[in-house]
């Protein structure tokens, strides 16, 4: 399990922090959920299939903390890790933007899109992960765009 | 051409390389749990309640006992095996082994009526 952390704890714990916007909250969602495999490793049927499994909760361990947060204003819930001063400053506006309206969508459409373009996963994997069939990805991506768009656009 | 598409790529590739190789805190692994039991985050198991109320070997003596002690039946058992798969019983005329519902008789020892009480 602490082999598998070290190989794939980053990009888990970049996914988490591109869902919820806060560095702590995504780096506790990876550690409980490579907890969780560990607590399960001698029922796993295909140890090779392991990171697979720590896949789907991580995306639930993300679904969960925005619940948690969903009382407060969720456009001030992104924090921000710590990077240098010249790092932020190079942090474009507009990137802001599309990850302001990414957070307001709701769940199932921001992991669809967030899967889909920043791990650039098949529909094929998508709906494995999410545990939806690929039509519903397929549907899902296709909403998530549109709701994107007008977002970004009252934005203008 | 900027898509929405190529928009939402380099935004959300560009955040998550905010968080750095390396910056990542170590793995956090809780103690040892017995594959199967499960425990709230946080919370250990509680050490020996289970041993001190119904220590492991009586359970499936106890449960053998219960099983083969029906009315009737006048059996006795003499031994079980930890998980009580395999018995060793007695009653007034024969003394044998019972495992997988299969009654096998010591030798010398007669073969009456055990099998009604597996």
């Amino acid at each position: 399990v602490t082999a598998l952390y070290e190989a794939h704890a980053l990009g888990l714990v970049r996914l988490a922090y591109v869902m919820l916007g806060g560095r702590a909250a995504a780096e506790d969602v990876v550690q409980e959920a490579f907890g969780g495999l560990y607590r399960r490793w001698d029922q796993l049927s295909d140890a090779d299939r392991a990171l697979q499994y720590v896949c789907s909760p991580v995306l639930n361990g993300c679904r969960s903390a925005l619940r948690r947060r969903r009382a407060q204003d969720i456009q001030a819930a992104h924090q921000p890790a710590a990077v240098s001063a010249e790092t932020a400053a190079l942090a474009s506006e507009e990137r802001r933007e599309v990850m302001r309206a990414l957070r307001r969508l709701p769940d199932r459409q921001r992991e669809v899109l967030v899967l889909r373009f920043y791990l650039d996963q098949p529909e094929t994997a998508v709906a494995q992960a999410m545990g939806i069939s690929q039509s519903t990805v397929r549907s899902t991506a296709h909403r998530a765009l549109a709701a994107l768009g007008r977002l970004l656009e009252e934005t203008r | 051409m900027n898509t929405l598409e190529d928009r939402i790529r380099a935004a959300v590739v560009q955040t998550a390389e905010e968080i750095a190789p390396g910056s990542i805190r170590p793995l956090s692994l809780p103690d040892q749990v017995p594959s199967g039991r499960r425990t709230r985050a946080g919370r250990a198991p509680k050490a020996g309640r289970g041993s001190a109320r119904w220590p492991r070997v009586l359970i499936p003596i106890a449960a053998a006992r219960a099983h083969a002690a029906r009315p009737g039946t006048g059996t006795d058992v003499l031994w079980a095996s930890a998980s009580g798969s395999t018995l060793i019983v007695s009653n007034a005329s024969t003394v044998g082994v019972l495992a997988g519902g299969q009654f096998t008789p010591l030798p010398d020892a007669p073969d009456v009526g055990i099998m009604s009480a597996w």
